[in-house]
């Protein structure tokens, strides 16, 4: 089961299992970003290369402007895997 | 435990469940249960996106003493290298990242083997996790 919606303060909240048959739904609400935003990873029990793949492409355009994704409070899994990845390089995660 | 998935991403839900059927059963931790599905999930997708051949694919996951063994066999699959896919430069700047190859850059250091192999007209590829004490 997975969610994406909007928190109080305008971030993106992702819920569940973020799989490579979910991503659509992803990639069409980072699709409307035009600025910098917040995504809260708190209630995401699992993320894999698909969902990686389109947080990497949301924050290559929207640096082209200027603006970027930060991700915040990730289970320690999914840290990890960032961090093979090498995405604690190209996202501010806190 | 084995059992037969469509080839479509559909089935990840029931590969989920059969993973987690495994890990509740066996008592693994939950980091081992997020790699495993993490690996299992990765090998599969490549197998439905890129592989042709059969519509089915068979998963079966096993312990063999202080191993985890996972063996995905796709019939009719084109054969590939897997040795040769996977490469990426984690060090490179975000303007020069592409997601390509991270999946098996992933599955390769969240597992402890990955085997590829080719015969019989299938693909088979083996994923092992060392379990247990260092």
């Amino acid at each position: 089961m997975f969610d994406i919606g909007r928190g109080n303060n305008g971030e993106i909240r992702l819920s569940g299992r973020l799989d490579a048959s979910q991503v659509d739904l992803v990639r069409e609400q980072l699709n409307t970003l035009k600025a910098s935003c917040v995504v809260d990873f708190e209630a995401l029990d699992y993320i894999s290369s698909a969902g990686m793949g389109v947080l990497l492409g949301a924050q290559k355009r929207l640096s082209d402007g200027g603006h970027s994704l930060t991700l915040v409070n990730l289970n320690r899994h999914i840290r990890e895997i960032f961090r093979i990845a090498g995405f604690d390089n190209v996202f501010p995660i806190k | 435990m084995e059992r037969l998935f469509r080839r479509e991403l559909n089935s990840l839900g029931p590969l989920f469940g059969f993973v987690g059927d495994f890990a509740f059963a066996n008592g693994l931790d939950d980091g081992t249960a997020f790699t495993v599905n993490l690996a299992v999930e990765e090998v599969f997708t490549n197998m439905v996106k890129y592989g042709g051949g059969a519509d089915e694919v068979s998963v079966a996951i096993e312990l063999h003493g202080d191993d985890l063994v996972v063996e995905l066999v796709h019939p009719g699959a084109i054969p590939f290298d897997a040795g040769k896919k996977g490469k990426v430069d984690v060090d490179e700047v975000l303007e020069e990242r592409t997601p390509g190859g991270l999946g098996l850059h992933l599955v390769r250091n969240v597992m402890d083997e990955m085997v590829y192999a080719h015969r019989d007209g299938c693909a088979r590829i083996t994923l092992t996790k060392h379990l247990g004490g260092d």
